[in-house]
Order: C-alpha cells, then structure tokens, then sequence
C-alpha cells in the first residue's frame, strides 16, 4: 500500500513531542511491513526540502500554523496531493486542533488520527479571538465534517472526549501504545531513602504543589524522605515552587533537577520509589509507563490519561479521590508494605514490556486495510 | 444459667502511644466482661520505627489497623472494624476499672438510653496534672450532668448519623455526642476510666487550644450556646463543690490561671488562626 501522512511536524522538528514520535514509530513499522509512507509536514530552520528517515519518505513545506494561510503546511498539503493524485491508496489526516480538511478533496480511504481534544486549550493558548474561533472550527469539523471517517486515538479518555464532541463511539479505535526505552539500560539500585519523583514540564496544569504537599505529610512517617522534580519550564514558577517548600520546611529535601536528558529521566526514575502524577488532564500518561519499564510503580490522580495508563492496584494506585492527602496516604501504605511494592514493581515492569510500538502499528494497519474491504465507514 | 454475652469492641485510635497503651489494652483485658474484640487503628503519620514498636506490642492484644491524618478519620475506620453490635470508643491514655464494659453493656440494655458517657479520673504527675485532675473531678464525676462525651454506644447508631465529622479536629467528639444527643438520651455509668494525662505541661495544654480553635469556630456554627457555655472558664459545679475546692487553695489558683490562659489562647486562635490556617 502506498500510504501519506499528513502531520504539522515530524520526528525531526525541535518543536516534537509525543505524538510526533506515536507517527515515526508506527510510520517506520508500516514500512518494515512492506508499504509505502510518505509524510507531508511543515519545515523549520534548517530542515531539509525532503529526507529519508527509518525508511519514511519526509516532505517539508509550509508553515505549521494554519493563520498563514496559503503558507500553511495545511494548505500546501492540499496542493501536494493534487498534483500526486491517485497515487496514494490511504490518507491519514493528524489533527493538532486544526485537521487537513481531508474529506473535502481526498477521494481515497482516508483516517483521523487524533491525540488529544484540544477543547479549553484553545482560548488559552491563542487568546480569545482565534482561541473562540478555533474552539468554534474544532466542534463544527469533528461533528460534521469528519462525521463517517474512522477516528485512529491513543486513550479511552480521549475516546470519551471525542464521543461528548458528538462523533460517534462506533468510528473509534483506541490504539494500544508502545513505549520507546533508553538504548544502553544500565541498571542502577533503588535509593537508600524513600524517594518520590515527578517528572514533567514545570506548569501549573501538573499539579506539582500537590507532590510538595505530599512529601510534607510522607515525612511524618519517614523522615528522610526525599522529593525529584524533573523537567523544566516556568523561571516564574520554579521561584513559586521553592518558596512554597521553603513555607512548609522541606525545601531542603527537595530536588529540582531541571531539565535532562533521557537517559539521566530514566536513571532517575529507576532511583527513585515511587511516581507521582497529580496532573489535571493528559493525553495518555506516558510518564507512568516508562516508571513502569524501571520498575517504579506510579501513583495517579483519578483524571482522564492518567487513569488509562494504570492498572489500579497492580502496577500503581488511581486514588479514589483527588487530594494531596489520599495521595501521601497511599505513598505511605505502599512504602509500608514491602512484598505489595515488590509486587507492583514486577507487574509494572511486565506491563511496560507489552507495550510495543510493533502492536501499534499492526493494528492501525488492520484498520486501514479491513475499511477499505469492507466499506463499513462509508455511506 | 447461663447467659449469652454479644461480642463488645473496644476501640482505639492511637498516635505515638508507645507509653501507655500496653497498660491500655491490659485493663481491656481484665474486664469482668467475657467477649471483647479489641480493635487499635494506628495513625500512619509518625515515625516508621516507633510505629513499627507500638505494631509489636498492639498485635499482642488486638486487630492492628493503619488509617490517618486525622483522629477522626482513625476513629470512624475503628467503627467500620468492629465486629462487635456495641462500641466503646477510648484514647490510648485512657486505662479502664475492670466493670466499665459490663456495667455499660447492662445499662444499654435495660434502658433506652442511645449512649453513655463514663467518667474519667485524670492521674499523672506533676502540679498542673493535679489541676486538670481536680478540676476534671469537680466538673464531671461529681455532676449529674454530662460534661464528657459519650464513648458507649451501639454500632448501627454510629453509622446512622455518620461516625465522626472530619472537618471538626480535636473536638469531633463533642460534635459526635450533640448529634447522638439529637437521636435520644445519653445515659452515664459509675464505672470510671483512668486518663493517664503524664505530666502535663502548662504551655503545652494552651497550644493545644490554640491549635484546635480552627475546629471550634465551625463548632461555634453549629451550637452555638454550647460552644459559648464550654468556652466560657467558670462553671456552676465550681460553685456547687467549692468545698472541695476551698481544701486545695492552691490547686484551685492553678485552675483559674489555667483556665484563663487556655479561654485566652482558644480567643487568640479564633482571631488569628482564620488568616493562617491552610487546608
């Protein structure tokens, strides 16, 4: 099959994120399993015209952000597959809150695929003009114009949120996601201390007073224990953060390590005890299941993302209710319990294993073909 | 004859008790009555090896359970464990005559009382000990009227009305007893309990109300004539035995000065405590 992806960035760009690398992964596989991809993207300092990448075929032009117009990568993927017409057999349109607008020109099969709603983010992010306006476009595409095409998505909350937009659960796959782990995995012993760890871009939206919070009333009980926060972000709100530990007196067994390298996240992870994920909303809490590849179990706040990537009381706990307390409450009653930690870190850890990118890819594939076959999606 | 005796739990939650609950649970087990469950919920919140201690001693004697922050929160746990129709609720300080779970179940049973409370004696060392011992002695065990809080009642009754509140620390069962009041009288036993109060430290009892006056400030919502009656230092037995009181002038005086000093401390804390108290 001869396949073409349309997507705003690829593995490459600076500005990537997970998403990014849920398309090379299974770009690279569809490959390996006899098609042809080509990904139509947007370009960016110094990024070549076109490049090879794993076996993918990577096209650059046009800008990632829709308000230019007849600039946009999104526009100009129009253009591109009009002058390639028929020589495509599937187009899959990624959605990073503006689609491609697929249906109004492709006349192959075609399929969504979709990581996150972008819903409140929108006013947040572009103020309230083009923020209302993109909110606005977002309802109006996925309840009409994308009303008989398969959705391709990455967590049962996303699902959720897709079918409260008005598409329709019967047009939903989630599919199962991998997990990409360091290369050379030294292993590394536990800290002699109880440690917790949150990793994660320094932002009000993580929760991580909460984890500050935590590590007061954990220390009640062991009172050398240490809390790692990992990732960078806000200058304004790291000051924030250290003044809030120094209010509560636990600023010295707080570290911040900033942001590091992969390598140095996964050695950490593996140090430290437990993960603490006290965020708002995530797409899929790909941070748990990489604690879980180092066999650190998590423990979650119960919110859409994060209750898809734990399994409650076997690879880490979803707390029953949302609060610093509960949390450092269950953190205590799994650093107590000795064999239900060693527990968690040997499901955890089978778990992680069986997320790879290898079942991401086969099943997306499945759905192009059979679509095709069948002609369920179609009206 | 032969009489069948229902199982009776007694309950404690605990917070670093290494001192007195040995003593504790042995005068549970001296009871005169035959089937007691013991049931200890420790708190999480203290340090693992002294938990760890009190573990060791508490699994000698009872079912061992873990909850927290909150006493209350122990507490209602304590309730949810029992496997006993009846619970008697008491502190880890607290050290029982060996006829209090006999002559309360007797009581509960032969009457319509809904609860009973059961008078304490404070023992410990040092003056001020003395004070909050006498004073304890002249309000509640020689008064007719309940100025303890009910300790004894039936488990069923503990879950209608919701066990203890959460958002009242340090008097949730003040509140308890006025909500059980609600549902039907509260009776009182002769039977007395022992409250080890160790050596009291004068300073020591005024933080203590500076701290809780956060909880009384909703406390004050609900009742308010009680709350102001309790707040209020002087109360009418002070009047009615001062006989007693009149032997001990200098006991008394440590009252007074006591009292004053925890009212002004509870008055601070409900002024200053609003703007500082962080959930």
């Amino acid at each position: 099959m001869n396949i073409l992806i349309l997507n705003w960035r690829d593995i490459k760009n600076p500005s990537s994120g997970g998403a990014e690398i849920l398309t090379h992964e299974i770009a690279k596989r569809w490959v390996k399993l006899g098609n042809q991809v080509t990904l139509f993207s947007s370009f960016f300092p110094n990024s070549g015209k076109e490049e090879i990448v794993d076996g993918v075929k990577i096209i650059r032009e046009g800008h990632p952000d829709a308000r230019f117009l007849f600039s946009s990568v999104h526009f100009l993927a129009y253009r591109f597959y009009r002058s390639n017409v028929q020589k495509f057999d599937v187009v899959v349109d990624e959605i990073h809150g503006l689609p491609f607008f697929t249906p109004w020109y492709v006349r192959e099969k075609k399929v969504v695929l979709i990581c996150e709603v972008a819903g409140d983010l929108w006013v947040k992010m572009f103020g309230p003009f083009f923020g209302l306006l993109g909110r606005l476009v977002e309802r109006i595409y996925l309840q009409f114009i994308y009303k008989n095409i398969p959705y391709l998505t990455i967590s049962n909350s996303t699902k959720e949120e897709l079918i409260k937009e008005g598409v329709s659960g019967k047009h939903i796959t989630v599919l199962p996601m991998g997990l990409t782990t360091p290369q050379n995995s030294k292993r590394v012993e536990k800290e002699k201390d109880p440690t917790l760890i949150f990793v994660g871009r320094l932002s009000k939206s993580k929760g991580i007073e909460d984890t500050i919070k935590v590590l007061r009333q954990v220390s009640k009980t062991y009172t050398k224990t240490k809390l790692w926060i990992v990732g960078g972000g806000d200058e304004a709100y790291l000051k924030f953060l250290k003044k809030k530990a120094k209010d509560i007196d636990v600023s010295d067994r707080i570290t911040f390590w900033g942001f590091v390298s992969d390598e140095k996240k996964f050695e950490l992870m593996e140090r430290a005890h437990v993960l603490l994920a006290p965020s708002l909303k995530e797409g899929w809490g790909l941070i748990v299941p990489e604690a879980a590849r180092v066999e650190t179990p998590s423990i979650v706040y119960d919110v859409p993302g994060l209750r898809d990537s734990v399994i409650n009381d076997k690879t880490g706990v979803i707390l029953s209710h949302n609060s610093p307390l509960e949390m450092a409450k269950q953190s205590v009653l799994l650093l107590n319990n000795k064999k239900k930690y060693k527990d968690f870190q040997k499901n955890a850890l089978a778990w992680a294993k069986t997320l790879t990118w290898d079942k991401t890819a086969k099943q997306s594939l499945k759905i192009i073909e059979t679509m095709g076959t069948t002609r369920k999606y179609e009206n | 004859m032969k009489i069948n005796y229902p199982v009776i739990t007694v309950s404690i939650a605990t917070y670093d008790s290494e001192r007195t609950i040995e003593k504790c649970l042995l005068s549970i087990k001296k009871q005169t009555y035959p089937n007691i469950d013991i049931v200890v919920v420790d708190s999480l919140y203290y340090d693992k090896e002294k938990q760890d201690r009190c573990k060791k001693i508490i699994e000698k004697y009872a079912r061992y359970f873990q909850d927290g922050p909150e006493r209350s929160i122990q507490r209602n746990k304590g309730i949810k464990e029992a496997r006993g129709e009846y619970i008697l609720i008491i502190d880890q300080d607290m050290y029982l005559t060996k006829n209090v779970v006999k002559e309360a179940y007797e009581k509960l049973l032969n009457t319509d009382y809904i609860a009973l409370t059961i008078p304490e004696i404070s023992i410990g060392e040092g003056f001020w000990t003395k004070c909050v011992a006498l004073e304890r002695y002249v309000s509640t065990v020689l008064e007719e009227g309940m100025n303890e809080c009910c300790r004894f009642f039936r488990k069923k009754d503990a879950l209608m009305i919701g066990g203890y509140d959460l958002k009242i620390v340090g008097i949730e069962d003040s509140d308890f007893h006025y909500r059980m009041q609600a549902k039907g009288k509260i009776g009182k036993i002769k039977s007395y309990i022992y409250h080890d109060e160790g050596k009291t430290k004068f300073f020591g009892r005024v933080k203590k109300k500076y701290y809780y006056s956060v909880a009384f400030r909703e406390y004050l919502k609900r009742y308010p004539n009680i709350a102001v009656k309790q707040f209020f230092p002087f109360k009418k037995a002070y009047i009615k035995h001062w006989k007693i009181l009149a032997k001990n002038p200098i006991t008394t005086l440590g009252i007074i000065i006591l009292r004053s000093a925890e009212v002004m401390a509870g008055f601070l804390g409900l002024v200053f405590r609003r703007y500082t108290y962080e959930k």
